[in-house]
C-alpha cells in the first residue's frame, strides 16, 4: 500500500515538473522572440527614423536603447557602431549576421549618433541623435 | 477494491496523457502566433504619412497663412513650385537602395487648391505619381490591401499673402509605398 502510495507521489512530482518545464520553455521562447536582435534592429531602426522625421534642427534626442545595448553586447558588438547613418538612412547593427535599415524623409542632418557613457566611461544604454540643419550641396 | 485502484491509476495515466496532448497542441498555436506577429515587420506607414502631410502642410501654409514661395512675383500662384517643393519643404525623397527602391520613388505628396466654392485654382505633386491610385482602392478586405501604398489626407485652411486675403481650401494627399519593408510579403 506504500509502494503504491509513493509511486503515485512521483509520477505526480514528475506530471508537475513535466508541465512546469513545459511551460517553462514556452516562456522563454516568446521572452526570446520579443526581444530578438532581428526585432530590436528593425524596431530601433524604424524608430530613430520617424523620430527624425518628427525632428527639427537643433534638436538632441536621448534614445533608450537598454535592451539593444545587452544583445549587442551579448553579440559581441560594441555598441558604439550599434547605429549608423548615411545621409538619410538609418542603419542598426546589434547581431553579427544581422542589420536593418530604415530612410527618412526629412531633409535634416543625423550624423554620427552616438552612445552615451558615464563617468567610468561605460555605455549606459542611451543613444544621442544630434539633428542639424541640412548642407546644402 | 484492489482492481478498481488499479484502474484508477491507469485512468490517471491516460488522463495525463491527453493533457499533455493538450499542452502541445496550445504551445503549438500560442507558438505560431507568436512566429507569425514577430516574423512580418512592423507596419509605420501610416504614421509616415501622417508625418509628412503634416510637414506637408507646415510647409504651404504657417500660421495660416500661406508660404509666399507659393506665389510668383506677380502674386499668382508659382508654377514652379512643384520644381522647389524639396528644398521649400525641406524633404528628400531618397532611400536605401534595397528591394528596387532606387528605380522608382516611394513617396508621393500632392497639394491642390480649392477657393471656398471648391473650385480647383492651384496644385503641385511630386513623388511617385503610380501611388494615387492605390489611394482610392476602396475594398479593405481584398487579401492584397495590406500591400497596397498607405494614403494620409488632410485639409487645411488658409489665408493668402495679398492684401485681400482671399480664403482657400487645400487638400494634401500624401502616399507612402516601402510595402516590402512594412508588411510580410
Amino acid at each position: 500500500m506504500n509502494k503504491r502510495g509513493s509511486s503515485v507521489l512521483v509520477e505526480n512530482v514528475i506530471f508537475i515538473i513535466l508541465n512546469i518545464v513545459f511551460l517553462s520553455i514556452l516562456i522563454v521562447f516568446l521572452l526570446n522572440q520579443a526581444s530578438s536582435g532581428r526585432v530590436l534592429e528593425e524596431k530601433y531602426a524604424k524608430e530613430i527614423s520617424l523620430i527624425t522625421d518628427y525632428a527639427k534642427p537643433e534638436m538632441r534626442i536621448k534614445m533608450d536603447m537598454r535592451k539593444g545595448f545587452k544583445i549587442a553586447e551579448k553579440n559581441g558588438i560594441d555598441f558604439a557602431d550599434a547605429v549608423r547613418v548615411d545621409k538619410n538612412v538609418v542603419f542598426v547593427k546589434l547581431t553579427e549576421k544581422g542589420g536593418y535599415s530604415y530612410s527618412f524623409f526629412n531633409d535634416v542632418n543625423l550624423n554620427e549618433p552616438y552612445p552615451e557613457t558615464n563617468f567610468e566611461n561605460e555605455y549606459t544604454g542611451f543613444y544621442i541623435l544630434i539633428i542639424s540643419e541640412a548642407e546644402n550641396e | 477494491m484492489s482492481n478498481l485502484f488499479r484502474n484508477k491509476i491507469g485512468g490517471d495515466k491516460v488522463i495525463s496523457v491527453y493533457w499533455f496532448a493538450i499542452i502541445v497542441i496550445v504551445a503549438g498555436g500560442v507558438i505560431a502566433m507568436v512566429y507569425t506577429f514577430y516574423s512580418s515587420p512592423y507596419d509605420v506607414r501610416e504614421l509616415e504619412g501622417e508625418v509628412l502631410a503634416n510637414k506637408v502642410a507646415d510647409c504651404v501654409s504657417f500660421q495660416g497663412k500661406l508660404n509666399e514661395e507659393l506665389f510668383d512675383i506677380e502674386g499668382n500662384f508659382n508654377l514652379k513650385f512643384s520644381e522647389d517643393f524639396f528644398e521649400v519643404c525641406g524633404l528628400n525623397f531618397e532611400t536605401e537602395n534595397e528591394n528596387g527602391w532606387e528605380e522608382s520613388e516611394q513617396f508621393f505628396v500632392e497639394g491642390v487648391f480649392y477657393d471656398l466654392d471648391e473650385n480647383e485654382i492651384f496644385g503641385f505633386s511630386k513623388g511617385n505619381l503610380n501611388l494615387k491610385a492605390d489611394c482610392f482602392i476602396p475594398d479593405k478586405k481584398r487579401k492584397d490591401y495590406e500591400k497596397l501604398s498607405k494614403c494620409v489626407e488632410k485639409r487645411i485652411y488658409s489665408v493668402g499673402i495679398s492684401e485681400g486675403e482671399e480664403q482657400y481650401l487645400i487638400k494634401i494627399l500624401v502616399g507612402v509605398d516601402k510595402a516590402e519593408k512594412n508588411v510580410k510579403i
